[in-house]
Protein backbone atom coordinates (compact mmCIF):
# COMPACT_ATOMS: atom_id res chain seq x y z
CA UNK A 1 0.00 0.00 0.00
CA UNK A 2 1.90 3.28 -0.82
CA UNK A 3 1.06 6.77 0.21
CA UNK A 4 -2.69 7.94 -0.57
CA UNK A 5 -2.03 11.74 -1.33
CA UNK A 6 -6.19 12.48 -0.72
CA UNK A 7 -9.34 10.21 -0.08
CA UNK A 8 -12.51 10.29 1.20
CA UNK A 9 -12.60 6.76 2.52
CA UNK A 10 -9.49 4.50 3.09
CA UNK A 11 -10.89 1.10 4.54
CA UNK A 12 -8.65 -2.08 5.69
CA UNK A 13 -9.29 -5.29 5.50
CA UNK A 14 -7.64 -7.41 8.02
CA UNK A 15 -6.52 -11.46 7.10
CA UNK A 16 -6.47 -12.98 10.23
CA UNK A 17 -3.72 -15.85 10.80
CA UNK A 18 -4.56 -19.08 12.17
CA UNK A 19 -3.93 -18.51 15.41
CA UNK A 20 -6.31 -14.81 15.24
CA UNK A 21 -9.33 -17.66 13.27
CA UNK A 22 -9.07 -19.66 16.29
CA UNK A 23 -9.93 -17.22 18.19
CA UNK A 24 -12.47 -15.89 16.32
CA UNK A 25 -14.03 -18.88 16.63
CA UNK A 26 -13.14 -19.88 20.02
CA UNK A 27 -11.73 -23.26 19.44
CA UNK A 28 -10.29 -25.12 21.75
CA UNK A 29 -12.01 -22.82 24.33
CA UNK A 30 -8.57 -20.72 24.36
CA UNK A 31 -10.20 -17.35 23.82
CA UNK A 32 -9.88 -15.79 27.19
CA UNK A 33 -6.91 -15.95 30.00
CA UNK A 34 -6.95 -17.17 33.02
CA UNK A 35 -7.82 -13.39 33.90
CA UNK A 36 -10.53 -13.49 32.00
CA UNK A 37 -9.07 -11.04 28.91
CA UNK A 38 -10.67 -11.90 25.54
CA UNK A 39 -7.17 -12.39 23.35
CA UNK A 40 -8.56 -11.68 20.34
CA UNK A 41 -8.53 -7.68 20.69
CA UNK A 42 -6.11 -5.76 18.67
CA UNK A 43 -3.69 -4.12 21.32
CA UNK A 44 -1.44 -2.91 18.38
CA UNK A 45 -0.89 -2.68 14.69
CA UNK A 46 1.74 -1.38 12.49
CA UNK A 47 2.27 0.63 9.71
CA UNK A 48 4.96 -0.59 7.05
CA UNK A 49 4.62 -0.55 3.27
CA UNK A 50 4.57 -4.47 3.48
CA UNK A 51 3.03 -4.45 -0.04
CA UNK A 52 6.24 -3.54 -2.19
CA UNK A 53 9.80 -5.39 -2.24
CA UNK A 54 12.21 -2.59 -3.18
CA UNK A 55 14.41 -5.62 -3.91
CA UNK A 56 12.77 -6.28 -7.27
CA UNK A 57 11.13 -4.66 -9.74
CA UNK A 58 8.12 -6.56 -9.74
CA UNK A 59 5.19 -5.86 -7.63
CA UNK A 60 2.65 -7.97 -5.85
CA UNK A 61 -0.30 -9.06 -7.32
CA UNK A 62 -3.60 -7.57 -6.40
CA UNK A 63 -4.78 -9.37 -3.05
CA UNK A 64 -1.25 -10.70 -1.74
CA UNK A 65 -0.40 -9.77 2.12
CA UNK A 66 2.80 -10.72 3.32
CA UNK A 67 3.36 -12.10 7.03
CA UNK A 68 5.16 -10.34 9.24
CA UNK A 69 8.16 -12.48 8.31
CA UNK A 70 7.79 -12.69 4.71
CA UNK A 71 7.14 -15.94 5.09
CA UNK A 72 4.29 -18.21 3.70
CA UNK A 73 3.46 -20.32 6.30
CA UNK A 74 0.38 -20.76 8.21
CA UNK A 75 -1.08 -17.45 6.08
CA UNK A 76 -4.00 -17.11 4.23
CA UNK A 77 -2.19 -15.14 1.98
CA UNK A 78 1.62 -14.37 1.64
CA UNK A 79 4.09 -13.70 -0.27
CA UNK A 80 8.39 -14.75 0.11
CA UNK A 81 11.82 -12.88 -0.25
CA UNK A 82 10.49 -9.73 1.51
CA UNK A 83 12.01 -8.05 4.49
CA UNK A 84 9.84 -5.32 6.29
CA UNK A 85 11.16 -1.83 6.53
CA UNK A 86 10.37 0.90 8.99
CA UNK A 87 8.22 -0.61 10.78
CA UNK A 88 5.93 1.47 13.47
CA UNK A 89 4.27 -0.03 16.28
CA UNK A 90 1.24 2.03 17.76
CA UNK A 91 -0.16 0.66 20.88
CA UNK A 92 -3.50 0.82 21.73
CA UNK A 93 -4.20 3.67 25.30
CA UNK A 94 -5.84 0.25 27.65
CA UNK A 95 -6.76 2.73 29.63
CA UNK A 96 -10.93 2.07 30.60
CA UNK A 97 -13.28 4.05 29.96
CA UNK A 98 -15.96 2.39 31.92
CA UNK A 99 -14.58 2.80 35.39
CA UNK A 100 -16.62 2.92 39.01
CA UNK A 101 -14.67 4.31 41.78
CA UNK A 102 -15.19 3.55 45.24
CA UNK A 103 -13.62 3.60 48.94
CA UNK A 104 -13.12 1.08 51.39
CA UNK A 105 -15.70 3.09 54.64
CA UNK A 106 -18.61 1.33 54.99
CA UNK A 107 -21.65 3.82 53.14
CA UNK A 108 -18.70 5.83 51.69
CA UNK A 109 -18.70 7.36 55.15
CA UNK A 110 -15.71 7.65 58.05
CA UNK A 111 -17.03 8.37 61.17
CA UNK A 112 -15.06 9.87 63.71
CA UNK A 113 -15.95 10.03 67.36
CA UNK A 114 -14.48 12.49 69.61
CA UNK A 115 -15.00 10.38 72.29
CA UNK A 116 -13.04 7.93 71.06
CA UNK A 117 -10.07 10.15 70.40
CA UNK A 118 -7.65 9.67 72.89
CA UNK A 119 -5.78 12.03 75.05
CA UNK A 120 -2.36 13.42 75.02
CA UNK A 121 0.06 15.20 77.10
CA UNK A 122 2.09 15.49 74.41
CA UNK A 123 4.20 18.24 74.32
CA UNK A 124 4.92 20.45 71.07
CA UNK A 125 7.74 21.99 69.97
CA UNK A 126 8.36 25.45 71.10
CA UNK A 127 7.34 27.96 68.69
CA UNK A 128 9.71 30.20 66.73
CA UNK A 129 10.52 33.24 69.10
CA UNK A 130 9.23 36.28 67.43
CA UNK A 131 11.89 39.12 66.36
CA UNK A 132 11.69 42.85 66.19
CA UNK A 133 13.81 42.68 63.50
CA UNK A 134 16.47 45.22 61.95
CA UNK A 135 15.76 48.62 61.83
CA UNK A 136 16.05 49.84 58.33
CA UNK A 137 18.08 53.66 58.42
CA UNK A 138 18.57 55.33 61.26
CA UNK A 139 16.73 58.35 62.50
CA UNK A 140 14.65 60.12 65.45
CA UNK A 141 10.97 60.24 65.96
CA UNK A 142 9.36 62.00 68.15
CA UNK A 143 5.93 60.79 68.86
CA UNK A 144 3.25 62.40 69.78
CA UNK A 145 4.27 65.90 68.41
CA UNK A 146 3.40 65.83 64.72
CA UNK A 147 6.96 65.43 64.18
CA UNK A 148 7.95 63.43 60.51
CA UNK A 149 10.24 60.57 60.51
CA UNK A 150 13.77 61.94 59.91
CA UNK A 151 16.48 59.93 58.50
CA UNK A 152 19.89 61.05 60.01
CA UNK B 1 17.58 32.02 60.54
CA UNK B 2 15.30 29.31 62.74
CA UNK B 3 15.14 26.39 61.13
CA UNK B 4 11.51 24.05 60.57
CA UNK B 5 10.82 21.35 62.25
CA UNK B 6 9.06 18.45 59.72
CA UNK B 7 6.04 16.37 60.76
CA UNK B 8 5.87 12.62 60.62
CA UNK B 9 4.59 10.80 57.85
CA UNK B 10 1.21 10.92 58.47
CA UNK B 11 0.48 6.90 58.84
CA UNK B 12 2.50 7.18 61.62
CA UNK B 13 0.61 9.73 64.06
CA UNK B 14 -2.74 9.53 65.25
CA UNK B 15 -4.50 9.37 62.08
CA UNK B 16 -7.89 8.12 60.28
CA UNK B 17 -7.51 6.52 56.37
CA UNK B 18 -9.36 6.19 53.97
CA UNK B 19 -8.53 4.25 50.86
CA UNK B 20 -9.39 4.38 47.30
CA UNK B 21 -10.00 1.85 43.86
CA UNK B 22 -11.10 1.92 40.87
CA UNK B 23 -12.62 -0.98 38.72
CA UNK B 24 -12.56 -1.48 35.26
CA UNK B 25 -16.36 -2.22 34.43
CA UNK B 26 -15.87 -3.62 31.36
CA UNK B 27 -13.81 -6.41 32.64
CA UNK B 28 -14.88 -6.49 36.72
CA UNK B 29 -10.95 -6.22 37.30
CA UNK B 30 -9.61 -3.64 39.65
CA UNK B 31 -7.34 -1.11 37.95
CA UNK B 32 -4.60 0.52 39.70
CA UNK B 33 -4.22 4.31 39.35
CA UNK B 34 -3.54 7.37 41.78
CA UNK B 35 -6.48 9.04 43.05
CA UNK B 36 -7.28 12.90 43.03
CA UNK B 37 -9.68 14.32 45.82
CA UNK B 38 -11.09 17.25 46.47
CA UNK B 39 -13.18 18.83 49.21
CA UNK B 40 -17.29 20.30 48.93
CA UNK B 41 -18.73 23.32 50.22
CA UNK B 42 -20.92 23.10 52.67
CA UNK B 43 -23.73 25.00 54.40
CA UNK B 44 -22.72 25.26 57.85
CA UNK B 45 -23.27 27.67 61.32
CA UNK B 46 -19.40 28.08 61.65
CA UNK B 47 -18.20 28.37 58.27
CA UNK B 48 -15.09 26.25 57.46
CA UNK B 49 -12.75 28.15 55.76
CA UNK B 50 -10.92 25.17 54.25
CA UNK B 51 -7.03 26.52 53.65
CA UNK B 52 -4.43 24.81 51.11
CA UNK B 53 -1.51 24.27 52.50
CA UNK B 54 1.89 23.29 50.38
CA UNK B 55 5.21 22.49 52.21
CA UNK B 56 3.95 18.90 53.70
CA UNK B 57 6.64 16.71 52.95
CA UNK B 58 3.44 13.98 51.97
CA UNK B 59 1.91 15.84 49.74
CA UNK B 60 -0.31 18.53 49.72
CA UNK B 61 -2.96 18.96 52.51
CA UNK B 62 -6.34 20.86 53.45
CA UNK B 63 -6.30 22.36 57.17
CA UNK B 64 -10.24 23.50 58.65
CA UNK B 65 -9.79 25.66 61.19
CA UNK B 66 -11.73 24.59 64.18
CA UNK B 67 -11.71 28.49 65.97
CA UNK B 68 -11.24 31.44 64.97
CA UNK B 69 -7.64 31.68 66.07
CA UNK B 70 -5.01 31.62 63.91
CA UNK B 71 -1.76 32.31 65.83
CA UNK B 72 0.18 29.62 66.88
CA UNK B 73 -1.18 27.02 68.97
CA UNK B 74 -4.50 27.06 67.07
CA UNK B 75 -6.63 23.91 66.79
CA UNK B 76 -6.96 22.23 62.96
CA UNK B 77 -8.30 19.86 61.45
CA UNK B 78 -5.73 18.50 58.56
CA UNK B 79 -6.77 16.58 55.27
CA UNK B 80 -3.49 14.48 53.72
CA UNK B 81 -4.76 14.46 50.13
CA UNK B 82 -3.07 11.40 48.14
CA UNK B 83 0.39 12.24 47.07
CA UNK B 84 1.82 11.43 43.87
CA UNK B 85 1.33 7.98 43.10
CA UNK B 86 -1.00 7.32 46.01
CA UNK B 87 -5.01 6.10 46.70
CA UNK B 88 -5.20 7.14 50.69
CA UNK B 89 -6.24 10.06 52.44
CA UNK B 90 -5.40 10.95 55.96
CA UNK B 91 -7.30 12.92 58.66
CA UNK B 92 -4.67 14.04 61.32
CA UNK B 93 -5.29 16.65 64.44
CA UNK B 94 -3.12 19.29 64.03
CA UNK B 95 -2.27 22.98 65.44
CA UNK B 96 -0.84 26.41 64.32
CA UNK B 97 3.08 26.29 64.43
CA UNK B 98 5.26 28.16 62.47
CA UNK B 99 7.80 25.75 63.31
CA UNK B 100 6.79 23.14 61.13
CA UNK B 101 7.66 23.02 57.83
CA UNK B 102 3.70 22.86 56.56
CA UNK B 103 2.75 25.25 58.94
CA UNK B 104 1.07 23.14 60.95
CA UNK B 105 1.88 20.39 64.24
CA UNK B 106 0.24 16.86 63.64
CA UNK B 107 -0.42 15.46 67.43
CA UNK B 108 1.13 12.19 67.48
CA UNK B 109 -0.35 10.35 70.34
CA UNK B 110 -4.65 12.05 70.13
CA UNK B 111 -5.40 15.01 71.12
CA UNK B 112 -4.94 17.41 74.38
CA UNK B 113 -8.34 18.55 76.81
CA UNK B 114 -7.70 22.45 75.31
CA UNK B 115 -7.91 20.91 71.61
CA UNK B 116 -10.93 18.39 72.50
CA UNK B 117 -12.87 21.08 73.78
CA UNK B 118 -12.17 23.14 70.19
CA UNK B 119 -13.08 20.00 68.14
CA UNK B 120 -16.48 19.84 70.50
CA UNK B 121 -17.34 23.02 69.53
CA UNK B 122 -16.58 23.31 66.11
CA UNK B 123 -18.87 19.99 66.09
CA UNK B 124 -21.27 21.42 67.74
CA UNK B 125 -21.50 24.12 64.89
CA UNK B 126 -23.92 26.68 67.47
CA UNK B 127 -26.38 24.26 68.05
CA UNK B 128 -28.19 23.86 71.04
CA UNK B 129 -29.23 20.47 72.14
CA UNK B 130 -33.32 19.99 72.22
CA UNK B 131 -33.27 18.27 75.46
CA UNK B 132 -30.65 19.16 77.80
CA UNK B 133 -31.61 16.68 79.97
CA UNK B 134 -31.15 13.77 77.60
CA UNK B 135 -27.58 12.80 75.72
CA UNK B 136 -27.69 14.49 72.26
CA UNK B 137 -25.41 13.01 69.86
CA UNK B 138 -23.98 15.95 67.03
CA UNK B 139 -22.53 15.51 63.67
CA UNK B 140 -20.98 17.55 61.29
CA UNK B 141 -20.30 15.71 57.91
CA UNK B 142 -17.60 17.28 55.33
CA UNK B 143 -17.92 15.82 51.64
CA UNK B 144 -15.48 15.39 49.15
CA UNK B 145 -15.30 14.22 46.00
CA UNK B 146 -13.03 11.19 44.46
CA UNK B 147 -11.81 10.28 40.92
CA UNK B 148 -8.86 8.84 39.34
CA UNK B 149 -6.21 10.14 37.92
CA UNK B 150 -5.24 8.24 34.63
CA UNK B 151 -8.41 7.18 33.69
CA UNK B 152 -10.26 10.55 34.71
CA UNK B 153 -14.25 9.48 34.07
CA UNK B 154 -15.48 12.96 35.37
CA UNK B 155 -18.79 11.70 35.28
CA UNK B 156 -17.77 8.37 37.67
CA UNK B 157 -16.43 10.92 40.07
CA UNK B 158 -18.40 9.76 43.78
CA UNK B 159 -19.13 11.45 46.44
CA UNK B 160 -17.65 10.30 50.36
CA UNK B 161 -18.06 12.38 53.27
CA UNK B 162 -16.22 12.51 57.14
CA UNK B 163 -18.52 12.94 59.95
CA UNK B 164 -17.63 13.89 63.03
CA UNK B 165 -19.41 13.14 66.11
CA UNK B 166 -20.05 14.44 70.07
CA UNK B 167 -22.28 14.00 72.45
CA UNK B 168 -23.38 16.58 74.59
CA UNK B 169 -26.18 17.36 77.59
CA UNK B 170 -27.52 14.90 79.42
CA UNK B 171 -27.64 13.60 83.26
CA UNK B 172 -25.56 10.66 83.71
CA UNK B 173 -26.27 8.34 86.64
CA UNK B 174 -24.15 6.85 89.25
CA UNK B 175 -24.92 3.24 90.52
CA UNK B 176 -22.23 2.53 92.53
CA UNK B 177 -21.57 5.45 94.87
CA UNK B 178 -20.49 4.60 98.79
CA UNK B 179 -22.69 5.75 101.29
CA UNK B 180 -20.74 7.40 104.13
CA UNK B 181 -23.46 9.42 105.98
CA UNK B 182 -25.48 7.94 109.37
CA UNK B 183 -27.45 4.93 108.71
CA UNK B 184 -30.63 5.41 107.67
CA UNK B 185 -33.88 5.69 110.09
CA UNK B 186 -36.62 3.49 109.40
CA UNK B 187 -39.87 2.64 111.52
Amino acid sequence: MGYIPSADTIYAVAYLTEIGRNYLFNQNNNRFDTNGDDLFEITKFTLSDVDTNYQTIQLLSTGEVPDITGKNEDCLKSTANYVQKNLLAFVFDDTPTNVEYSTDLEGDNLLIREGNIPTTNETPPAFPQETTGPFIGGGTFTPNTGGAFQAR
Amino acid sequence: MATSSTNPNPQNVYNYAINFTTTNLSNGNPFVEPHTVTLQNGSYNIPLNPINIQGNAYGPCIVVPLSTNINNGAPYLKFHLPQNDESVMYVTFCIRHTGMNDGYYDYVNGIPDAYRSALRTWIRDDRDPTNINSTTPWTKTLTFNVKGIDTNVVSATIPFTVTFSATFGGVRIEDDIAFTGPALVTG
